[in-house]
């Protein structure tokens, strides 16, 4: 064992702070995670089983009515255009195509919404009012549905802080109408989407950065936000800082992101 | 999930998190991301730990799930789609330790993130976790070769590492 190597690796990973998450929410969480578990391997079993008594009514069925042979089909999958996650599920939801599309043709129910020229940032509900999803979808350009393109998951504790905030970025061409049909054209936008639970006690949250200054729209608890900028290679000149203020207008909370 | 097991799981989370979330910074570089990707690893524990505790591997296969969330969590899923992507390790130093910048934290980090994830994920569970060679393949799902050959790798590219040149033990036992 190189013993300087570990020294090394041990102050890199040494800080002040204890990591210790809490463990009522973690246990809350894992529970959770089982019953649904369970829940959907219950449905994929009763499915089988039923598989072969649903064929043999089909087969039953078409044995009685002879058809012309018709050329086969395939069925395309749809596309998912939304890039959804929800931000207690981020790791598993971000990369769930299936999951994705379910929640952008079931979950309906739109908690708080912003849209503009490039898309809209949205929190969808499910459809028993149980979970959250924080979505990002982009405009058509050649009748190709964009979507996002990118997520990250910014200070967000799964179970633990009180301060969620998830990131999107996506291609954007800016809020002056423009020609969607024109792949060519020139466009070095990018639109930085911000979704959030309203941490208790906050009123207000403040964007600024990118030459821009606005607050961010929050309805039932959730907000949502978008940032746009010309050309993404000019976007660290005035970095986006997130700021959340109480009741009073006391800054509780300011990050830059 | 009956209550003494639970109890079990309890123990292990209020002692092990923090081992584990350390692991997990020095395979993402970020703290944040770190502490996310140790609690969903903690989360998946929970529902396998019944079956696990009884093999008696409870401590290994925490590693293992950190490991592979930490290292799933900084792959590229799509062409289109970056989950945190480049994000990690963004070389800034953490503005309330404005000390660490003259400590040699940020200089294996910064080495560390010149690794490819996997070389990394060997060099941090041989030499920080202190784990064996098979502990780590096991750790890492792949042979004992597989580990020597990545781990050689990364430790020479340490040695050259222009940070990390003075660094003794490297030059000297034998890694070359």
């Amino acid at each position: 064992m190189t013993s300087e190597l570990k020294t090394l690796l041990d102050q890199a990973a040494d800080r002040p702070a204890t990591f210790a998450p809490d463990v009522t929410d973690l246990v809350a969480a894992g529970r959770h995670r089982t019953r649904v578990r369970r829940i959907v391997i219950s449905a994929a079993a009763a499915a089988t089983a039923a598989t072969p008594v649903i064929a043999v009514v089909l087969v039953g069925h078409l044995g009685n009515t002879r058809t012309a042979p018709q050329p086969a089909t395939t069925a395309q999958p749809k596309m998912v255009t939304d890039l959804c996650a929800k931000s207690d599920d981020f790791f598993r939801t971000a990369n769930d195509d299936a999951w994705r599309q379910q929640v952008v043709s079931t979950w309906t129910d739109k908690v708080v919404e912003v849209t503009d020229a490039d898309g809209a940032m949205t929190v969808r509900r499910s459809p028993d009012g149980s979970q959250y999803a924080y979505c990002v979808a982009g405009v058509p350009m050649l009748g190709q549905p964009l979507g996002g393109f990118g997520a990250t998951l910014l200070n967000v504790g799964i179970v633990t802080r009180p301060y969620q905030i998830q990131r999107y970025w996506s291609m954007g061409c800016g809020d002056d109408p423009v020609d969607r049909d024109n792949r060519t054209m020139p466009c070095t936008g990018v639109r930085y989407s911000y979704a959030g639970r309203v941490p208790e006690g906050v009123t207000r949250i403040a964007f600024s950065g990118l030459g821009q200054q606005a607050n961010a729209t929050i309805k039932d608890g959730y907000w949502v936000h978008r940032v746009y900028t010309d050309d993404i290679r000019t976007g660290n000149v005035d970095p986006i800082y997130i700021t959340m203020y109480d009741r009073s207008g006391k800054q509780v909370f300011k990050e830059r992101y | 999930m009956r209550p003494e097991t639970e109890q079990d799981y309890v123990e292990f989370v209020t002692h092990q998190a923090n081992a584990l979330c350390r692991t997990a910074y020095l395979l993402c570089g970020d703290w944040r991301r770190a502490e996310d990707a140790t609690q969903e690893a903690l989360i998946r524990l929970y529902r396998v730990w019944g079956r696990i505790q009884r093999k008696g591997a409870v401590g290994a296969y925490a590693r293992k799930v950190v490991v592979s969330t930490t290292l799933d969590a900084l792959r590229r899923k799509s062409s289109q789609e970056v989950v945190g992507g480049d994000d990690y390790f963004a070389h800034e130093t953490d503005p309330a330790d404005p000390l660490g910048v003259l400590e040699n934290r940020l200089v294996i980090t910064k080495a560390l993130a010149e690794l490819p994830p996997r070389q990394r994920a060997c060099v941090v569970l041989r030499y920080f976790d202190e784990l064996s060679v098979e502990e780590t393949a096991a750790a890492l799902d792949c042979r004992p070769g597989t580990v020597k050959s990545q781990t050689l790798r990364a430790l020479e590219k340490l040695r050259t590492h222009p940070a990390l040149a003075e660094l003794s033990d490297l030059a000297v036992k034998g890694l070359r």
